[in-house]
């Protein structure tokens, strides 16, 4: 769990100004002041503000006589004085996060906001929630498009009727993402309703912060994926068992002495339990490189080459994760990071600090082939003649991996690679 | 929605229906139907309860929207039906009944979303409370006096907010805003209270605020207001519904002719009194401008040091306890006098049409009135402008003779004012008809008898040639013409005989009404005549010169004789209580308003009860936390002050050197003395004390909350 610290005062530019843009920006500031007033009362206005005003104005009349200046006084007064306690009392709230650094896509996880008050009079009857995602908006003459939101939020919302000036209240929630990537948290919504609802502001912060989304994991029961993980676990299979080019020779067994394979023969020839010995050891390092090249970018991409893509990542965390389940030490490349991400380039990884290499495929952008390519070629060249696994959504016949007799290539290409739907379902 | 937030609502539903019920006489069937409402309301929860509906599908939903949309049309149109078939037979006039109409369609509209929403309410509840209350008031539920106006202000005020409060976090109005919440534990049971208290305080005293500076400016801006319209504009059309001049004024030509014909059937003024009351004057005027009668007071803001010709402010004199001819009602009203006449007087009750307008309408020899006011402004001409709270009846003591009154040179000369156009013309025509007469009554009568008996009464005139002055081609042409033409003529053609005369409009009240043993004023009885001033005696007297009409007002003796002697102690300046200290202190209570408590409470007391208020919220809880001072710091310290205060009355004190253990021992060693005077109750409290410091120095310790001392 790490911390994320988010102000409310955030979002305004630190940087010093000229004064003269300063001045104009105030002068702006002043002559749009009157508008936007009216603005903010406007979208702070309720069903009963809405009373109040209309009333007021029926009330009017008494400048022609009408027996009602209690009624209209009523309605001026609330209307005035509610509307200025509401603004005076809106709470400004700096914002904090508790959240994990990553969580898998489609699995919820838990945020805690922590919302301190900043100004010196208390925040009062306000409620502090997650935005919810937006919705495509129903026509009249369409159907709705079932399409899955980009989050899924619980919902829920902290109510306090107080919180004094400098205090903190807390609201714990649970957030969903379903696409891999680095998403921002959702907004912030604070609505004020202070006093008796008579307006109620609704003030959206931007969060800060930010979290990973893994790729999902590919199950085993996942028919789908079926062939690609045992592809996947075939290579590594022949990789935690050792390989036969590696055999140094053959040696009488000794009580204690850890076995990697039996030589069958030699015990049946010679009656005595023979154990193969091998050059390399069984806990090696591994080179794992993922070639996000695409012809097109995200954007204009069909549904079918997306799937693949992210099919490939989810290959890619299936492997990360079981190879450090072996302790495997584990070196990822990943095409186009260095410029997507400079802090992750170059870097390598332990095994068990899978976390940190899920997060660099969470952050995985596509690249341009030529550029890809390129990559590849380096990355291939780093590697050497270390066990690596190359896993890519297209043919990668050209590139040259005869000189790593070691070099696996799982290409994610034409099966049926669709994501069931239920394991998409919000709260799974 | 919580029980006591249900039973605030259904309140609130219970005080709309009372006002409302109150204003137009249906206490009992709008208390009769609120009842049930809120009784249905109540099972309807219940059930809810026991009994947790599935949710429905679109389908259903639908169905019952369109159910509660009929349902609804339902209601309007049984509230209509039931109040236009009361309403006609009272006849009180379209406005009122459209006012009776609509208040309790919109209450039964309350009622019935109360009964369909048993949980939630709807925010629709809080404009038709709004509507309900404005009806109420605009119908004279309330007196138009700045005090009970204040206290519909101040009642509305608190009920609205805390209506809002409720309806607008009820789950319906929640859930349609997604704004689904868990509500968190607050720091004390109280606070919110407090919180409403001090948020309703502040809007009580804005609200007053803005009730007391309405009422200060208010008259300035409608006087201006008038002036502009009456002089700038050049008022069109005395019978527009322009705040209260509903009632005939007759500033210009045909007015009252169309406020004759006007609904003609509607009453417009109500009199209780024993002789006929006759003419009753509500406006007078001086000068004549092409079809226009104007005031040169108000109108043209005479600058002038003359004070017969400026609006004299009449302080209010005792205050007595009238019971009203009408209902038996007992009722407070200040006595004014407005001349010096000190004979017998005859007392009028008369009862106004609060949305018909503020003029009020007194014969002309009134000596006196009682009415429901602080001070009143009266015009050169003996007409009350203002002051007077039309919503109540006033009371007017009428004496025999008019009252005598000085003519000041410059009066005069606005008395005797005629049109530059018209001027040749008048006195040609005056001269050749009655210049030989001699004095004022002689004239008046014979330019009176002239009209009786040359002219015809009609409301229907002839078309007159553009740009000619209507009373000079009426008198050229001796066309039939209507009262005002009548007036018009007498007043110009008197001045221009050198008898100053004044033009006067109101009402003829000589309807007796059986069933209600009172006299009445129709549309249709709307007048205007001549008053000319007889500078032999100093005394005005009324002209009548419309054909078919008789001036009659107050004058027999007969009339009088019952009432003689009556106010003689008014008149004498001796006091209906007495002149001892328990007298007046009697008559001071009596002249207290049940409203002057709440005004007190708000105007005055109100300022340092919020204060007290605000300085324990900010001293409990809205102070900032000190530094990195934990809530949980503050709240343990005052425990530890609490308990500490506890011990200290049996003079323990714990020393800054010892620790909360070292403490705890002492208490121990001090409580197993038996020499101690203590009672066994207050020793056996004592004894819990040193385990109760033992666990709070745990608690800290480990970081806990602690438990308060039981």
């Amino acid at each position: 769990m790490t911390n994320v610290a988010l102000s409310a005062t955030d979002g305004t530019p630190g940087a010093r100004r000229n004064p003269f843009f300063r001045l104009i920006g105030t002068l702006f500031q002043v002559v749009t002041a009157p508008v936007r007033a009216f603005q903010a009362v406007r979208h702070a206005m309720t069903p009963a503000s809405v009373s109040l005003l209309l009333l007021g104005i029926v009330t009017l009349n008494i400048i022609w006589g009408f027996p009602w200046t209690g009624m209209f006084s009523a309605c001026v007064g609330m209307f005035l004085s509610g509307c200025l306690i509401h603004f005076a009392t809106r709470p400004l709230l700096a914002c904090h996060f508790t959240l994990p650094s990553s969580s898998p896509s489609g699995q919820s996880f838990s945020v805690t906001i922590h919302a301190r008050n900043l100004r010196i009079l208390p925040a009062l009857d306000f409620t502090l929630s997650f935005a919810q995602p937006k919705t495509a908006r129903r026509r009249w003459f369409r159907r709705r498009q079932p399409s899955l939101p980009a989050y899924w939020v619980r919902e829920t919302a902290i109510r306090n009727t107080v919180l004094r000036s400098g205090e903190t209240a807390d609201l714990n929630t649970s957030l969903q993402f379903f696409r891999r990537g680095i998403h921002p948290l959702p907004k912030i919504i604070i609505r004020a309703g202070f006093p008796f609802h008579l307006f109620e502001s609704t003030v959206v912060y931007p969060s800060a912060g930010t979290i990973a989304i893994t790729p999902r994991v590919l199950a085993a029961d996942d028919t789908a994926a079926k062939g690609l993980l045992d592809n996947l676990g075939g290579w590594s299979h022949r990789l935690l068992s050792g390989d036969e080019l590696d055999y140094t020779g053959s040696r009488e067994y000794e009580p204690g002495m850890a076995v990697r394979r039996w030589d069958f023969p030699s015990w049946a020839r010679l009656g005595v339990p023979i154990v193969r010995e091998f050059q390399s050891p069984s806990i090696q390092k591994v080179f794992l490189i993922i070639d996000t090249g695409l012809d097109e970018q995200i954007g204009s991409r069909s549904d079918t080459e997306e799937s693949h893509f992210e099919r490939m990542f989810s290959l890619a965390a299936t492997a990360i994760q079981k190879l450090s389940r072996k302790s495997v030490q584990i070196e990822l490349f990943v095409t186009g990071e260095s410029q997507s991400n400079p802090d992750f380039s170059g870097s390598s990884s332990i095994a068990t600090d899978s976390e940190s290499l899920l997060i660099r495929l969470a952050a995985a952008e596509s690249v341009p082939v030529a550029s890809a390519d390129e990559q590849l070629v380096r990355m291939l060249e780093i590697a050497g003649r270390s066990p690596s696994l190359i896993l890519s959504t297209r043919s990668l016949l050209n590139l040259k991996t005869n000189a790593n007799p070691h070099a696996e290539i799982i290409r994610i290409c034409d099966t049926d690679l669709s994501i069931p739907t239920e394991a998409l379902e919000p709260g799974n | 929605m919580s029980p006591n937030a249900s039973r605030l609502i259904a309140f609130l539903l219970f005080a709309q229906a009372l006002f409302l019920g109150s204003t137009f006489r249906t206490i009992l069937p709008a208390l009769l139907l609120t009842v049930v409402a809120i009784g249905v309301s109540a099972l309807r929860r219940w059930q809810l309860r026991r009994f947790e509906p599935r949710p429905s599908k679109r389908l259903v939903r639908w169905c019952k929207r369109i159910g509660f949309s009929i349902l609804l049309g339902l209601t309007m149109a049984f509230s209509g039906l039931w109040r236009f078939s009361d309403e006609m037979s009272s006849q009180q006039g379209v406005i009122f009944m459209s006012l009776d109409i609509l208040g309790h369609a919109w209450l039964n509209c309350s009622l019935l979303i109360w009964m369909l929403r048993p949980f939630q309410g709807h925010f629709m509840m809080l404009p038709l409370g709004l509507v309900v209350v404005v009806i109420s008031v605009a119908a004279g539920g309330a007196s138009t006096s700045a005090a009970a106006q204040m206290s519909v202000a101040l009642a509305c005020c608190v009920g609205f907010s805390l209506a809002s409060q409720v309806l607008l976090t009820a789950p319906g109005y929640r859930r349609k805003h997604d704004l689904s919440s868990q509500p968190k534990a607050i720091a004390s049971p109280w606070l919110t209270p407090l919180l409403m208290l001090l948020t309703l305080s502040l809007l009580l005293m804005s609200t007053s605020g803005i009730a007391s500076g309405t009422n200060a400016i208010l008259p300035m801006v409608q006087e201006k207001l008038q002036e502009q319209l009456q002089v700038s504009m050049s008022l069109g059309d005395d019978n527009q519904l322009i705040g209260g001049t509903r009632y005939v004024r007759g500033s210009t030509l045909g007015t009252v002719r169309k406020a004759i014909l006007d609904n003609p059937q509607e009453v417009a003024l109500t009199v209780y009194a024993d002789p006929s009351p006759g003419y009753l004057r509500g406006t007078v005027f001086d000068t004549y401008r092409s079809r226009k009668w104007m005031t040169v007071q108000s109108d043209f803001r005479l600058e002038t040091d003359d004070p017969s010709l400026r609006d004299r402010e009449v302080a209010r004199g005792k205050t007595t306890s009238r019971v009203l001819r009408k209902d038996s009602r007992s009722l407070k009203l200040s006595t004014f006098p407005l001349s010096d006449n000190s004979g017998p007087t005859v007392e009028l009750e008369i009862h106004n049409d609060p949305l018909k307008g503020q003029l009020v309408f007194l014969p002309q020899s009134t000596s006196w009135i009682e009415a429901k006011s602080n001070e009143l402004l009266v015009d050169p001409h003996g007409i009350v402008r203002l002051g007077v709270d039309v919503t109540e009846p006033y009371v007017a003591g009428v004496s025999l003779q008019q009252p005598t009154e000085p003519m000041s040179a410059q009066r005069r000369r606005i008395l005797l004012d005629l049109p530059a156009r018209l001027e040749e013309q008048l006195r040609q025509f005056a001269s050749t008809n009655w210049g030989d007469l001699q004095g004022a009554t002689a004239k008046a009568e014979g330019i009176s008898n002239y009209f009786q008996s040359n002219y015809m009464y009609s409301l229907d005139l002839p078309t007159k040639p553009r740009r000619v002055d209507p009373i000079a081609y009426f008198l050229e042409t001796g066309h039939a013409g209507h009262c005002e033409y009548f007036a018009s003529a007498t007043v110009l053609l008197l001045r221009s005989l050198g008898v100053p005369a004044r033009y006067v409009t109101g009402y003829v009240v000589d309807e007796y009404n059986l069933q209600d043993d009172n006299w009445l004023a129709r549309n249709r009885d709307a007048h205007a005549w001549v008053e000319a001033y007889d500078e032999q005696s100093n005394r005005w007297f009324a002209v009548e010169s419309t054909p078919g009409r008789q001036f009659q007002t107050i004058t027999t003796t007969e009339q009088l004789a019952d009432t003689d002697g009556l106010f003689d102690a008014f008149y004498s300046g001796s006091d209906d209580y007495g002149d001892t200290f328990l007298g007046r202190t009697f008559g001071w209570l009596l002249s207290i308003r049940i409203t002057d408590p709440l005004m007190i409470l708000f105007r005055v007391a109100q300022f340092p009860l919020f204060c007290v208020v605000v300085f324990l919220l900010w001293s409990k809880f809205l102070r900032p936390t000190r530094g990195e001072e934990h809530d949980l710091d503050q709240v343990s310290r005052r425990l530890l002050r609490r308990v500490d205060r506890q011990l200290l009355k049996h003079h323990i004190i714990r020393r800054k050197s010892e620790t909360l253990y070292q403490f705890a021992d002492r208490i121990d060693v001090w409580c197993r003395d038996e020499s101690q005077p203590l009672r066994t109750a207050e020793r056996a409290r004592l004894k819990k004390t040193p385990d109760w410091y033992r666990q709070y120095a745990e608690a800290r310790y480990q970081g806990q909350r602690p438990a308060p001392l039981t």
